[in-house]
């Protein structure tokens, strides 16, 4: 519940941030570099003279999309190849986990951003990474989910009353086992809007000049120490945020898990 | 025994695969089932009578393999039918009633909408036919008041109920036989005598015919016409239920009467069995000798064949047989 009403105050700032902001977030105003927080640009300045505010809360528009967005894809794609690896079994299954191994066996990070950078930095880049990898551990999920489905007796006696196999694929096995995969694309969300925010830190995600998280912290890491919350303004954004989709899934996971 | 039975099993022999080892679980098996028969298959916990069932319709575990014989239905050899044939078979010809209700219902669906559903894999029904055939299929088994039961969920009906519902989704497409796994083992004592009934009541409403797998002897002198005793994967005795369980001519089925608590004689306490049951078909010699009262060195060699008794005439139709080389001995 805590989980749920910090993501709606988050959702709802950055939801309603062309209202909070009194400037562009991308305008710039050289003549007004790097000043100290204030009324009128509360969190003071950047580098290039824009609202730090107005950026922190734009930028949190572009992590939240990002993020949330690329769950959806590795959870659809994850989800049909666990079915079909779990359901057929044999050489089709054997296929699935071998290429699943390999993607495995690379730390997540070290291919995504492999990926990210044989593609080109961009958000188009990153939906392709994190889909290429992530989906494994949906796969995972629900294939163990599928192999154990598959032994009850309502899989069976649907067999024994002679539906086909894709009506018993879709019509029984997948209601009753995508609740463990919605479980864990919860606390995937964080994983992913993170990576978004790495990517972007390192330079590799959402392009200049759209504020993005992790960009802002790498050009406020510059001033540290005469400006400190240009860099720890969105790393506390992004703690929150990570803190919100959390609570949210052992919420979640303590509802629905038991059964 | 007529020339053309509905179902006829032939030196049936199932394997299960055991690491590296195919061991036998049901061997030589013979049934016959003709257009309203109703055969009581009895034995304990591993003897083989569910494994049965399962190779009839072709739904053995992933390690289980028929590795010999035949199962004719229809004139038709389901031991090597193909997957498209059995899937018309299982639910449309062959209705199957399994033992535990509330794990054969799938649980986010509503029991309505299960039965509509086994309607519409067997028939062109439309959707709404499909319901409304639901409807009158639940009316059938008894169920009240059809059109909310059929929106409820398995989890929100009594145990009874479930299983009306898998019995009403088994007769969905109208076989010509019922295979009935335990089907009354997961229920109250109560439950149980009105499920038997609604067996019996459709049984003669449809003219199903009707296996029943069970390990109880009760159950049995209740529902069937015939019974076949199990032990070790083998058929021990079979014929009427009367000669039977009347005057049974094998060891283990005078064990199973003794061990069966009687109502009518208050004061005779069951017996149990000395020794553990046999855990797969012997590889020679009978598989009930080493607890066998009556056993000789012939029982310990020699497999017994089923075989008819002198009383043969008196059995009628159906036969008496045993396997057992010592029929007359013994208490």
């Amino acid at each position: 519940m805590a989980g749920l009403a910090l993501l709606a105050v988050i959702i709802g700032v950055v939801a309603a941030a062309p209202l909070l902001a009194r400037h562009d977030p991308d305008q710039q105003n050289l003549l007004h570099v790097l000043a100290g927080p204030s009324g009128s640009y509360p969190l003071g300045t950047d580098d290039l003279g824009r609202d730090a505010w107005a950026r922190l809360l734009f930028a949190g528009r572009a992590d939240l999309a990002i993020g949330f967005a690329a769950v959806i894809a590795p959870f659809i794609l994850g989800t049909v190849l666990g079915l079909i690896a779990g359901y057929l079994g044999g050489w089709v299954d054997a296929v699935i986990m071998r290429v699943l191994d390999i993607v495995v066996a690379f730390p997540f990070y070290v291919l995504v951003i492999a990926i990210v950078f044989a593609l080109g930095a961009g958000v188009g880049s990153i939906f392709l990474a994190i889909t290429a990898v992530a989906w494994v551990s949906y796969a995972r999920i629900i294939r163990g989910e599928v192999l154990v489905a598959k032994r009850l007796g309502y899989v069976q006696a649907a067999r024994a009353a002679g539906l086909s196999s894709p009506r018993i694929l879709l019509r029984h096995l997948t209601p009753n086992v995508l609740g463990q995969a919605v479980i864990y694309a919860m606390s995937d969300i964080v994983l992913t809007i993170l990576a978004v925010v790495t990517l972007g830190y390192l330079g590799l995600g959402v392009q200049p000049p759209t504020p993005e998280w992790g960009a802002m912290m790498q050009t406020g890491e510059a001033y540290l120490s005469i400006h400190p919350w240009l860099a720890t303004a969105p790393g506390i954004a992004v703690v929150l945020t990570g803190l919100a989709l959390s609570l949210i899934g052992d919420g979640l996971s303590a509802e629905l898990g038991s059964s | 025994m007529t020339g053309s039975a509905l179902l006829s099993v032939r030196d049936l022999c199932v394997t299960m695969r055991q690491g590296r080892a195919a061991v036998p679980v049901v061997q030589d098996l013979s049934i016959d089932l003709d257009t309203g028969d109703a055969l009581g298959l009895v034995g304990e916990s591993g003897s083989g009578k569910t494994t049965t069932l399962r190779a009839i319709v072709r739904l053995l575990p992933a390690a289980g393999r028929i590795r010999d014989g035949q199962v004719m239905f229809g004139g038709q050899d389901l031991a090597r039918a193909s997957s498209r044939e059995l899937r018309a078979i299982r639910g449309g010809q062959i209705g199957v009633v399994w033992q535990d209700p509330l794990a054969v219902l799938d649980p986010v669906i509503g029991v309505g909408e299960q039965i509509a559903e086994t309607v519409r894999a067997h028939s062109r029904a439309s959707r709404s036919g499909a319901r409304a055939r639901a409807q009158a299929l639940m009316r059938q088994v008894e169920l009240p008041d059809v059109g909310q039961t059929g929106r409820r969920y398995p989890h929100e009906l009594s145990g009874g109920q479930r299983q009306r519902v898998v019995i009403a989704s088994a007769i969905a497409a109208g076989p010509r036989l019922l295979l009935a796994d335990e089907p009354t083992t997961a229920l109250d004592v109560t439950v149980q005598e009105q499920v038997l009934m609604l067996l019996a009541r459709l049984r003669a409403e449809l003219g199903l015919a009707l296996l029943l797998v069970t390990h109880d002897l009760a159950v049995v002198a209740q529902t069937c016409d015939r019974v076949a005793v199990m032990y070790a994967g083998r058929i021990a005795e079979t014929g009427t239920v009367a000669s039977v369980f009347g005057a049974p001519r094998h060891h283990y089925t005078r064990g199973l009467l003794r061990a069966a608590p009687r109502i009518d004689r208050p004061g005779v306490l069951p017996e149990g069995i000395a020794g553990t049951p046999a855990a797969s078909a012997a590889a020679r010699g009978c598989a009930f000798a080493p607890r066998c009262p009556a056993a000789d060195d012939v029982c310990r060699t020699v497999t017994p064949a089923l075989s008819g008794a002198l009383s043969g005439a008196l059995s009628g139709a159906g036969g008496h047989l045993a396997a057992c080389h010592h029929p007359g001995s013994g208490s």
